[in-house]
């Protein structure tokens, strides 16, 4: 058996003999939060990357993004945390969530995707929000299209620095080096929409489009 | 281990020099640098009390009269004496000192009298010495010059601070005393001229020439300057309690139209209240902030803490916020400023439970967001009670406090699904085919003319409609058929007309699925009575949305999306 020098010369060694059994410590994947959707935590490899900003793409109306962002809040409720809904255009159905998960949001009803942009700075500089979810997706495409790409770095850096899991929906790619873009789509049919929120989460489709974090842990497991 | 104290007698005595100038410049240190000269407004003729090192430079002394100073510098300021201001100032001293000794006398404006019998770690002479730097520090802190004397009686340590450096610590009394000149026992003027042709310039002199002697020669003044001059005598000290009252004000002058000026008085303010705080061991739960303006008003502004902090950085912060989005009508001429102080609190938060990290950061951040958005459309949304669409309101988030949520299964399985809800609505045309009949109708929300009463909606949607009062409503021909979900809900009427087309500018197209509808009201003993009917749709282009009609007039509520 050949012997070694360092510990990089071991962590290769292990590598060879013991294959994907062995899983480095350093090389596993950045701490997620759950999404509340298994299909999504799983595809996610946990749910959303901390310490990061996320996309989810929703592309036209009925895209189920809206599933998306209530099963958060639900699932966030759940395990007792908090999280901060900037609403660039006011639309969040606050008859679809109960009292309890109510309490446990902060609602930023914005006007603009420009103050929603604003606002969500402000929430992501103050360090007591440890989730915030940013709603860009009714905007129009001409206010979105105006987003400068130096803010997307600050929110990244502002995560980063806070350890926020921030999440931006959105109706077409527009997060620069977002930690992860998952585009969301569904077939929003009546039946589905009537049987309730269980059943209209099962008709989602998630497809991983983007994933920054993963993609630095497999480098980080192939350099190790 | 338990402290060594220092049982022997041993005393302190803070002096503030000219204590009421210090006071009236107190927030604004640089203003010594300029020639400025105090009067005292109370009196008939106003002269200059004390004055500053620039004055005097300039020959500005006490007693002059103020035209007489100004002509001796024509730049000089002169400022009121405010004995508001220096009985605030000394409260201040006494708080900040009450956190270097619990027994404290106020000898006199000015000067306190500092009893350490007791106290911890005074046993050496650096010890001591130590402690008067930290007091003298603290007096700083508060923006006052000051002197510390410490010795073995009340009038040593005050000959000491009066007669001293900065801080002195005596440790040989007598040996102190003799060497001071024979004006610190504070003669009369007659005894200071007869001592003067004796050739006596020291306490140490005149105490050489015997008591009895003196008292023969000068009489009973003679025997009152032996006692100011005495290293052994201990007179007891008339301990005050520290006042729970915080109080800061300033009078600008000339009046202030800009946030800088008062920003940077409230950060002097604020330093000022977190010493006195510390000292006192209270934290602070309300400011109370006071700007006194121009046109005579007054603009006064209660200020609740998220919790009882004691941080200059807190306490300013929740004026900085508030300040930053105030308009005055008129410049301020004035500001006081004083809080309520509680106990501090220390609390645990649970294992598992969030709680926000900084409260006060919490709350600087809700207020922000306030002013960028407006104050009612930032917080926690609380569902109104009422059966009514989309009725909720915000209140300021408590999570803390907020209840916890079960995860049992099921539970989502009563909620209702989630859509995307249109503020304010969408106006929306819709056609509706009546049932029983081979004709449908079509009603346009944004057309004024057709807004109907809320009875006129209910005969339109009955089987038996007719059409009344010449009210503008289009027949047109029937449709594909459509096919309804049917409803289990007590508010279900499945024998309704239903809404076959609707165009808005959301969504538009012939509608293929409906379910509905959901007839709810309320208020119906009240002006404020309302009734709706909800209908949620599936169009032929396969968007689903939830359709309203209120009074006669279609909306399109929310979307799936």
């Amino acid at each position: 058996m050949p012997e070694a020098s360092n510990i990089v010369d071991l962590r290769k060694l292990l590598a060879e003999r013991f294959g994907a059994s062995v899983r480095l410590r350093n090389a596993t994947t950045p701490e997620a939060i759950p999404t509340g959707i298994p299909a999504l935590d799983s595809l996610l490899e946990g749910g959303w990357p901390k310490s990061g900003v996320s996309e989810l793409v929703g592309q036209g109306i009925g895209s189920g993004s809206v599933q998306v962002l209530h099963a958060w809040i639900r699932k966030t409720a759940q395990e007792g945390q908090f999280l901060a809904v900037v609403d660039a255009a006011d639309s969040l159905d606050v008859d679809a969530l109960e009292p309890q998960e109510l309490a446990r949001i902060l609602w930023v009803r914005a006007r603009s995707a420009d103050e929603a942009l604003r606002a969500a700075d402000l929430l992501l500089r103050d360090r007591n929000f440890p989730r915030v979810l940013i709603d860009l997706k009714p905007c129009p495409t001409k206010a979105l299209g105006r987003i400068s790409g130096s803010i997307w770095h600050r929110f990244r850096r502002l995560t980063e620095h806070h350890g926020t899991t921030a999440v931006v929906l959105t109706p077409f790619p527009l997060v620069s080096g977002a930690a992860c873009r998952v585009q969301v789509s569904a077939d929003p049919v009546l039946d589905r929409i009537h049987s309730g929120p269980e059943s209209a989460l099962e008709s989602l489709r998630f497809e991983l489009v983007r994933s920054g974090i993963l993609q630095a842990g497999l480098d980080r497991r192939m350099a190790g | 281990m338990k402290e060594p104290m220092a049982m022997t007698p041993l005393f302190a005595v803070l002096h503030l020099l000219e204590f009421p100038l210090q006071s009236a410049l107190r927030h604004h240190p640089e203003l010594w640098d300029q020639p400025i000269a105090l009067v005292d407004p109370t009196q008939r003729v106003a002269r200059v009390i004390a004055a500053t090192p620039g004055a005097r430079a300039a020959g500005v002394v006490e007693g002059l009269m103020t035209p007489q100073a100004l002509a001796r510098c024509r730049e000089l300021l002169i400022r009121p004496r405010s004995v508001d201001g220096e009985s605030s100032t000394m409260e201040a001293i006494v708080q900040v000192a009450f956190g270097f000794s619990p027994a404290i006398e106020d000898t006199a404006p000015g000067l306190l009298t500092l009893d350490l019998r007791g106290l911890p770690g005074l046993l050496e002479q650096s010890q001591r010495h130590g402690w008067a730097e930290r007091l003298k520090g603290a007096m700083d802190a508060l923006g006052l010059r000051s002197r510390v004397g410490v010795g073995p009686t009340p009038n040593v340590a005050r000959l000491a601070a009066l007669w001293s450096e900065e801080v002195f610590v005596v440790d040989d009394a007598t040996g102190f005393v003799s060497t001071l000149p024979i004006a610190a026992l504070e003669p009369t003027a007659h005894v200071a001229e007869i001592l003067g042709q004796w050739g006596v310039r020291t306490v140490g002199e005149f105490l050489a020439l015997g008591r009895a002697d003196l008292a023969d020669r000068l009489g009973l003044e003679a025997l009152a300057l032996f006692a100011s001059a005495s290293t052994t005598s201990v007179r007891p000290v008339r301990q005050i309690r520290p006042p729970q009252r915080f109080e800061e004000f300033w009078e600008f002058d000339p009046a202030v139209e800009t946030l800088e000026p008062l920003l940077f008085l409230c950060r002097r303010f604020t330093d000022s209240f977190a010493q006195r705080l510390e000292a006192l061991g209270l934290a602070a739960e309300h400011l109370i902030l006071r700007l006194r303006l121009e046109s005579g008003q007054d603009h006064r502004k209660r200020l609740r803490l998220p919790e009882p902090a004691r941080r200059s950085e807190a306490l300013f912060q929740c004026l900085q916020t508030y300040l930053e989005t105030l308009r005055t009508e008129a410049p301020v001429v004035g500001v006081d400023l004083s809080l309520e102080s509680t106990r501090s609190r220390q609390r645990q938060f649970s294992l598992f439970e969030a709680a926000v990290r900084d409260a006060h950061q919490f709350q600087e951040t809700l207020a922000r967001l306030s002013a960028l958005v407006g104050g009612d459309r930032v917080g926690s949304p609380v569902r109104e009670d009422s059966h009514r669409t989309d009725a909720f309101r915000l209140v300021s988030p408590d999570f803390e406090n907020a209840p916890t949520v079960e995860s049992r299964p099921g539970r989502w399985l009563q909620a209702p699904t989630p859509m995307r809800r249109l503020r304010p609505p969408s106006p929306a045309r819709v056609e509706i085919r009546v049932l029983g009949g081979s004709s449908s109708t079509s009603i346009t929300a944004s057309d004024p003319a057709s807004r109907l009463s809320p009875d006129h909606v209910l005969a339109l949607l009955s089987p038996t409609f007719r059409k009344e009062g010449g009210k503008p409503m289009t027949v047109t021909a029937p449709g594909p058929p459509v096919s309804r979900i049917p409803e289990t809900g007590p508010n279900s009427a499945s024998q309704s007309p239903q809404p076959v087309f609707v165009s808005s500018a959301v969504a538009s197209g012939r509608i293929r699925r409906v379910q509905g509808p959901v007839r709810r009201s309320g208020h119906w003993w009240e002006a404020q009575a309302w009734a709706e009917e909800v209908w949620q749709v599936e169009t032929d282009r396969g968007q689903v949305l939830s359709l309203v009609c209120r009074e006669g007039c279609w909306t399109v509520d929310a979307v799936a999306d």
